[in-house]
């Protein structure tokens, strides 16, 4: 089937519109040059348009103008190089104002960070300035840490001789026990081999021993004292070495009994408290417990003595020192005693009293308020 | 430029571009970003230092405010376990722990004090076994001035030393139990080792061994250090 011809309207035959390639500059140059020129040969590829019903090509009338090329390639070459250079000068300038900028805005970054860190820098040296200065106190506050550490440690098998020395008497005075000799030896803690043990299949851990030797008035007494004692927290192992009649009547007995760790005074514990968690108590250093045993015959002379030199007694109402010393004798009668709660009391009541004065003033109020009779804090030494 | 052809001078302008630009990243980008990060860690490191440091001035600043409070707890320290040994002071505890418990100073027979000895730690003291350190000998109760070991070559850890006291009293076992009673009370911290109590029908003596401490003295920060020139202390 013939194929339908369009004719253009300028006249030309146009071949079919294929795909074209994208014009380039020496297509461009290409067709510069062909102005003017006629065409010597007839382009095979070229659809030639046909008389209808005949073979015979049809006339085609191509108009074009004359010309001639004059524009030298150099110039094209030139211009398009030139061009070429341009736009490279363009990218090279547009990439050395951005690495402008980076430098710029980094320099200027730079800088801000560097004067932030000189204002840095001066606290630190401030900061490192008063740490200097303020060392000694670290130092001494670990130094004291350290002494209540090491004593605390040293302390702690502290035993309570006088405790022990007071049950024995009871129990003599309730039996009718003379000592004629008491010994006492005290060993490292759980030492299973501090006396004599009457059970060699179980040993318990003791602390030290005690021998006894005195006089009875028979065997029953003497059964007694011994089994008192086994009887009492802190005393095991009680053995009875032997008991021999005497020529006066009774008899005399020799013996052992072992200590506990019950008979630990527990007097520095406080000393254990780590110093921080007493520095927040806002408590005193070594508020020692004071010893249930103590004296309750103390002379009326000592006692003025002490006070005439207790320091708190110049600055706190007497008044409430009887007041306190009144609830510290109830708790002793009641049984609602706790030494720390008025150690405490003491401490609120002058808050320049030491640890001793506060031991001291305790004693002094067991010694004084609670004996009967006993004279008033006020009649012996208070304002 | 006649020797150049254009795709000559595109490559050459690639080339260009892209030395320029390796260039500019050497030069200039990698050194200024270094530079950005490493002061930026820098500032940072250094707030955070200050950070640290602030936190331990309001410690050191807790602390200053509390050392009031600390020269008070090592004054009692200081009390119980003083630096020198003291001994006239020691004698007048003794002699009122002894009145208080009825026994009169003609009852105490006898007082010794052991020189003070450096309480050494442990790894030290076996260290130091081979060359011997004597025990001291006893001085008999007249208060006599006992060397302190404070100002002898201690080893690093030496601050503490103890100073064994014997004393035999006249009495009673009941005088005895608060004599006893009354030397835990001292102001001086005095630990009882051992007892030996012998009754007979006429009288009864006790004999006691006990234990005082003394520690180096830790001068607070706004003590000045004082020469020590005497190794006892005047009774007060």
């Amino acid at each position: 089937m013939a194929k339908k011809l369009k004719l253009p309207k300028t006249g030309r035959v146009e071949t079919p519109k294929t795909a074209k390639p994208k014009a380039s500059f020496s297509d461009f140059r290409e067709k510069l040059n062909s102005i003017g020129k006629k065409k010597t040969a007839v382009d095979p590829k070229e659809t030639v348009p046909k008389n209808i019903g005949t073979d015979t090509p049809a006339a085609v009338f191509v108009p074009s103008l004359p010309g001639i090329n004059v524009v030298p390639d150099e110039i094209f070459e030139k211009y398009a190089i030139r061009t070429t250079i341009k736009k490279f000068a363009t990218v090279g300038i547009f990439v050395a104002i951005i690495f402008g900028v980076v430098y710029g805005g980094g320099a200027y970054v730079n800088y801000t960070h560097a004067q932030s860190l000189g204002i840095i820098d001066q606290q630190t040296a401030a900061l490192n300035k008063k740490l200097t200065e303020l060392a000694p106190y670290k130092a001494y506050k670990d130094g004291i840490a350290k002494k209540r550490t090491t004593l605390a440690g040293e302390l702690t098998n502290d035993v309570a001789m006088s405790k022990i020395l007071e049950k024995m008497n009871e129990f003599a005075d309730q039996n009718g026990i003379k000592f004629t000799s008491v010994a006492t030896t005290i060993t490292s803690a759980d030492n299973a081999s501090a006396c004599v043990n009457p059970d060699p299949f179980a040993a318990i851990p003791t602390i030290g021993c005690i021998t006894v030797a005195g006089k009875s008035s028979g065997k029953a007494a003497t059964n007694n004292f011994f089994n008192s004692l086994q009887g009492t927290t802190g005393f095991a192992n009680t053995f009875i070495t032997g008991i021999t009649n005497s020529a006066e009547g009774g008899s005399t007995f020799n013996g052992s009994v072992s200590i506990t760790d019950v008979f630990y005074s527990q007097k520095y514990a406080k000393l254990s408290t780590p110093l921080d968690d007493v520095l927040k108590s806002g408590a005193g250093a070594v508020v020692t417990v004071p010893d249930k045993s103590a004296p309750s015959t103390a002379s009326s002379s000592a006692i003025i003595l002490r006070l005439k030199y207790a320091k708190y007694f110049s600055s706190t109402p007497t008044k409430d020192l009887d007041t306190l010393a009144t609830t510290v004798c109830k708790g002793l009668t009641d049984g609602t005693f706790d030494s720390q709660k008025a150690n405490d009391a003491v401490l609120d009541l002058a808050k320049s009293a030491t640890a001793k004065d506060v031991t001291d003033m305790t004693k002094l109020i067991v010694d004084t308020q609670c004996a009967a009779n006993s004279p008033k804090l006020t009649d012996v030494g208070g304002k | 430029m006649r020797n150049f052809s254009k795709g000559r001078v595109k490559v050459l302008g690639f080339i260009l571009i892209a030395v320029l630009f390796v260039v500019g990243v050497i030069a200039i980008a990698m050194p200024i970003l270094g530079d950005l990060k490493s002061n930026s860690e820098e500032t940072k490191g250094a707030e955070k230092k200050n950070a640290s440091l602030t936190t331990q001035l309001s410690g050191l600043t807790a602390l200053q405010k509390d050392s009031a409070k600390i020269e008070s707890i090592n004054a009692d320290l200081l009390k119980q376990f003083p630096e020198l040994a003291n001994i006239p002071s020691l004698l007048d505890n003794v002699g009122s722990a002894a009145s208080n418990a009825d026994i009169s100073a003609e009852d105490i027979t006898n007082l010794s004090f052991n020189i003070p000895t450096l309480k050494v730690p442990a790894t030290e003291s076996q260290a130091a076994k081979p060359s011997g350190t004597g025990t001291g000998g006893a001085a008999t109760g007249t208060g006599t001035a006992t060397p302190a070991p404070a100002t002898s070559a201690a080893p690093a850890d030496g601050d503490l030393a103890s100073m064994e006291v014997t004393i035999t009293v006249n009495g009673d076992p009941g005088k005895f139990q608060i004599f006893m009673a009354n030397l835990s009370g001292i102001e001086r911290a005095f630990t009882i080792k051992q007892f030996t109590i012998t009754q007979s029908e006429e009288n009864g003596s006790m004999t006691l061994t006990g234990t005082t401490f003394l520690y180096r003295h830790i001068l607070a920060p706004a003590e000045k250090p004082v020469a020590a020139t005497s190794t006892t202390a005047p009774s007060k």
